[in-house]
């Protein structure tokens, strides 16, 4: 298993738009994926789980991944969160 | 369904009888047209099953999702080019796979032994309690889209029918247990004349598409759903908040008329809105706009408006991950000042904390905000974000007069201090060979007791006062206008208050400095006309407001005013007071309503 943290810089915060995007990144790959924000973890393939874990700008999560492909999985949810969820 | 919609039957085949039902307005206008009931309420089935058809339960449950699937994506199709539809069909796509809830179901199902309808309903009912419970507002509505996905899982489940907008006739009146998100982009392309919801709040969906589109709407209208039926002749007065089904011929004509007379009288009061605003006795007064963000300028000159009597700049703060950089702000406060040209911009510096939080600038969070660390408490100990704001304003006026204030200021040495560092930014500006005007005034929001009260001190040094009359109603009575039992009490027309008023008004005059008053209060005749009496003569508020205003104060006698406050002030109660004002603003209203 390994991680790594990320920070929410998109102008909303996570909501269903940045939910859906990590959604759907998680689902082309294989490994298990959480986030989590101090002690609450949210299964990262669940678009709800994600919202529940209310995630506004500024707030840090840390992305874990566990599985054969969680290398790649890790970095492309990496590059989502750099990306502003591809919101301005 | 056709046959339904001309005779007026309920599905149940009870004939929709006539009734008036009340509700909340949340978009204003009136319509007259046929109704549309959409969504009646499911009624769940609720029963056990036996062990041995868990599995049969279970597919029965799949067949269900895949069929909503099909249906989200060709809906989807449908919507391809408008952008908000495809993306809320998007996210329900996605609630539809969640494996957290589609996992909750399958797995209560097995263990439970309970029919798929009842577990999807509790399971949505549960997500819906979770989201609701969440602290960002547009988050907490999101419960919707669950809400919209469950229900389409369990129309499926139960085979029943789809009551869909496609089938929305002309000239409809739309009645609805909730608009839901999947129904909003409907809407635009419909022909809907007015909607009435059983449920949802001023942010709720229905209530923002509706003022959007300027669709008269009304929301809380309990049991409209079950007392109006698809095809009878509604009425929507959306003014007094009023559902009138099966209305009689002489009901329907009068509306024709109401509707007509407030075109007519909103055109008017437009129209006038350019005209100066003159009391009867001849005392000029001044309206401007209150205003958050750059674009509102664009409606200055149609409503009437006499500059920017408040922006608010803490919504360039908001929505962001830093503060705006100093450029950012000077363009922002040039486009306001050159919009309100020599009429003028009175910029009010960061007025952050209390029910307005900003997570990067790290204020903590308070057992009580409005008391707390926020506006000019937190400028004058942030000296770098308040530096920077002091430089952009006094940079944007050198394209037209500017006025600061000061909100929450509660002393002498406050305002000092503030003094102080505009005096050395000022100074830096000038070194550094920006050009400035030579006189920005700078005066002081009167919005705490402890200012009013030392009033005649603070205009010693103040160029101007504005009184926020919000936070100063809040602070006198000590009640939290969030608070909803204490709404009530919340009231502008109280003693206490109209003192507070009448003492910074006079220590102003005395001062010879002007004042203004900039809360909503000022919006309403009845707190107009008390204004006025206490020797207010500048008003600042939303733009929309203006024009209405302005012709009340055509239809006005400043004399009657202080006359009329005169005798408020000594009265015992609210009421009283109330009634003796209304006395006076109630013919003048009735007056410009024709």
């Amino acid at each position: 298993m390994i991680s790594a943290k990320a920070v929410v810089r998109n102008a909303l915060g996570i909501h269903m738009l940045s939910a859906g995007a990590i959604v759907e990144t998680c689902n082309r790959f294989k490994a298990k994926i959480w986030l989590q924000k101090g002690k609450r973890k949210s299964n990262a393939r669940s678009i709800l789980d994600i919202i529940l874990l209310e995630s506004p700008p500024g707030t840090q999560l840390t992305i874990e991944a566990d599985g054969e492909d969680e290398r790649e999985a890790l970095d492309a949810l990496l590059a989502l969160f750099d990306r502003n969820f591809g919101e301005k | 369904m056709t046959m339904q919609a001309r005779s007026g039957v309920r599905p149940d085949g009870v004939l929709g009888r006539a009734a008036t039902l009340t509700g909340q307005v949340v978009s204003e206008g009136i319509a007259v047209g046929t109704a549309f009931v959409l969504a009646e309420k499911l009624t769940v089935p609720r029963h056990d099953i036996p062990e041995s058809e868990v599995k049969a339960e279970l597919v029965r449950f799949d067949a269900a999702l895949a069929l909503s699937r099909d249906q989200l994506v060709t809906l989807k199709k449908q919507h391809i080019g408008a952008e908000q539809a495809v993306r809320i069909l998007e996210s329900q796509l996605l609630i539809l796979v969640d494996p957290l809830f589609m996992g909750e179901v399958i797995q209560r199902v097995d263990a439970d032994h309970r029919n798929a309808e009842s577990v999807v309903s509790d399971v949505v009912d549960e997500f819906t309690r979770s989201f609701e419970a969440m602290e960002d507002v547009y988050l907490r509505e999101r419960a919707a889209d669950v809400q919209d996905v469950g229900t389409r899982i369990l129309r499926n489940l139960m085979g029943a029918e789809f009551p869909t907008l496609d089938r929305v006739g002309p000239e409809t009146v739309l009645i609805c247990h909730q608009l839901s998100p999947s129904d909003v982009a409907y809407l635009s392309t419909q022909k809907v004349l007015g909607i009435a919801a059983e449920v949802g709040g001023l942010t709720s969906h229905a209530a923002i598409l509706a003022r959007g589109l300027g669709i008269p709407a009304l929301v809380g209208v309990t049991e409209a759903c079950a007392r109006a039926a698809t095809g009878q002749i509604v009425i929507l007065d959306a003014v007094e908040g009023r559902l009138i089904v099966a209305p009689t011929h002489e009901q329907q004509l009068e509306y024709q008329t109401v509707k007509k007379r407030l075109a007519m009288s909103k055109d008017k009061l437009v129209a006038a809105a350019s005209l100066e605003a003159r009391t009867r006795d001849g005392h000029e007064l001044a309206f401007r706009a209150n205003i958050s963000v750059p674009a509102e300028t664009s409606s200055l000159e149609s409503m009437g408006a006499a500059g920017v009597g408040l922006f608010r700049t803490e919504y360039l703060y908001m929505n962001q991950q830093r503060p705006p950089t100093e450029e950012e702000q000077y363009r922002a406060y040039r486009r306001v000042v050159e919009a309100a040209g020599p009429a003028g911009t009175i910029i009010r510096t960061l007025d952050i904390g209390g029910d307005k939080n900003v997570s990067y600038l790290g204020i903590p969070k308070e057992a009580n905000p409005f008391l707390g660390w926020r506006s000019i408490r937190f400028c004058l100990d942030t000296p770098d974000v308040f530096r920077t704001q002091l430089r952009a304003i006094l940079r944007s006026s050198a394209h037209g007069p500017v006025r600061v204030m000061y909100p929450m200021i509660t002393s002498i040495e406050e305002l000092r201090q503030a003094n102080q560092h505009m005096s050395e930014v000022r100074h830096e500006l000038i070194t550094e060979g920006y050009s400035i005007a030579p006189d920005v005034p700078v005066g002081v929001m009167v919005e705490v007791p402890a200012a009013a009260l030392i009033a005649d001190q603070l205009a010693a040094e103040s160029a101007f006062f504005s009184i926020g009359t919000n936070d100063l109603i809040q602070f006198t009575m000590a009640v939290d206008r969030t608070n909803e039992r204490l709404s009530s009490a919340f009231e502008m027309l109280s003693v206490p208050v109209l003192r507070l008023i009448r003492m910074v008004a006079e220590a102003a005059q005395a001062a010879r400095i002007p004042v203004s008053c900039c809360g909503e209060v000022g919006a309403t005749a009845e707190g107009f006309l008390l204004l006025l009496g206490l020797g207010i003569r500048e008003f600042s508020m939303n733009i929309f407001s203006i024009p209405q205003l302005k012709q009340i104060a055509r239809h006005v006698e400043v004399a009657a005013a202080q006359e009329i406050v005169h005798r408020a002030l000594s009265c015992a109660t609210t009421a009283e007071a109330r009634a003796l004002v209304q006395r006076y603003t109630g013919p003048i209203l009735a007056q410009i309503g024709e």
